[in-house]
């Protein structure tokens, strides 16, 4: 500790003080919020607080969901991609063909909705709305600071 | 005794510890008994490790710390935006000398509940980013590099923070002992 007089001081005076005492509610808070939590099933709680079991089960769902998940996606892309496969697909599953043709519909339009925005006067619009945009918190933000600034 | 049991005496011994140092920290009752609350359903979780331990005063001291500083950083965050740009212009006591000869004495004609209630009240007094660096610094004594890690600020600014928040508690101290003087002259007279 340094023998800055004012630091000696304040390093006196805040550490004499004893502690304060906590509010009577204090106990009588954390009680009831314990018997909350254990009035509620395991599944509902924290997933710390479940049993072994049931965690370990969930970790292998979540990894089996993940690979089931992945292998559809290539399942998918090989159903879409690979014609063989897709002529088989049109004939003993055609409402999902058609599903997946929508998809690419979709995906394509994307496409094209993405090179038309990179026109000059589109993104020139999309500038000045940002910019409108940006101006409008800016000058709440300020119109907020200065009445709070002369509020107290 | 049962567990539950166990764990309502385990809060009796050290509500009072963990309560201060948020209320310390925070600056707000409300607050502070929030945090507490969460600072002892954490210390259920790991109850069986802590019953017999003998650093399970450390320990929550240290959760209630974090827990508090966290508390601190989200309000801030949420906040800071709209409303604190003009702290510095805001606070009187930021910067401003205080004629203040920290003479060994001050508290020499004060009782001690009292002298209790004017620190405490002085360091309530303190803006936030003074008064945390100092409960910090002063009652945690942690070091200086380690509060600029923990708050995320430069090790210049808590040094800077610290001073200042050194002086406007002593510039409120002092204040305190006028106004206790002028009162007791006015009983007297």
């Amino acid at each position: 500790m340094s023998h800055d007089p004012l630091q000696k001081f304040v390093h006196k005076a805040l550490s004499d003080l004893p502690n304060r005492r906590a509010p009577r509610s204090l106990i009588d808070r954390v009680n009831a919020a314990i018997a909350m939590r254990e009035a509620l099933p395991w599944y509902a709680r924290g997933f710390t607080a479940w049993p072994a079991p049931a965690r370990i089960l969930t970790v292998v769902a979540g990894v089996a969901a993940v690979a089931a998940f992945a292998w559809l996606g290539l399942l998918g892309t090989e159903f879409f991609t690979a014609t063989p496969v897709s002529e088989i697909a049109t004939e003993r599953a055609p409402m999902l063909s058609a599903l997946g043709s929508a998809f690419i519909t979709l995906l394509e339009g994307l496409k094209i909705a993405i090179e038309r925005v990179a026109q000059p006067y589109l993104l020139a619009a999309l500038i000045i709305m940002g910019a409108g945009y940006a101006a409008c918190i800016g000058a709440g933000a300020g119109i907020y600071r200065f009445l709070h600034s002369h509020r107290e | 005794m049962s567990d539950h049991a166990d764990f309502t005496t385990f809060m009796q011994n050290y509500q009072d510890m963990v309560y201060s140092t948020a209320v310390r920290l925070l600056g707000n009752s409300a607050q502070a008994e929030d945090v507490s609350q969460d600072v002892f359903l954490k210390a259920y979780e790991r109850f069986d490790d802590l019953r017999e331990s003998p650093t399970a005063g450390g320990w929550l001291k240290t959760v209630a710390t974090n827990m508090s500083l966290n508390h601190l950083s989200r309000y801030r965050k949420r906040w800071r935006f709209f409303s604190e740009i003009v702290r510095d212009h805001e606070d009187p006591d930021s910067g401003g000398e205080v004629e203040f000869a920290a003479p060994d004495n001050f508290f020499e004609s004060v009782n001690a509940s009292e002298r209790r209630a004017w620190v405490e009240e002085a360091l309530e007094k303190l803006p936030e980013h003074q008064r945390v660096p100092l409960v910090l610094f002063h009652f945690e004594n942690i070091p200086y590099d380690e509060i600029a890690s923990k708050l995320g600020v430069s090790l210049s600014k808590v040094k800077t923070d610290i001073l200042r928040g050194r002086q406007a508690l002593a510039g409120h101290l002092v204040r305190a002992a006028d106004a206790g003087n002028v009162e007791a002259n006015t009983t007297q007279n």
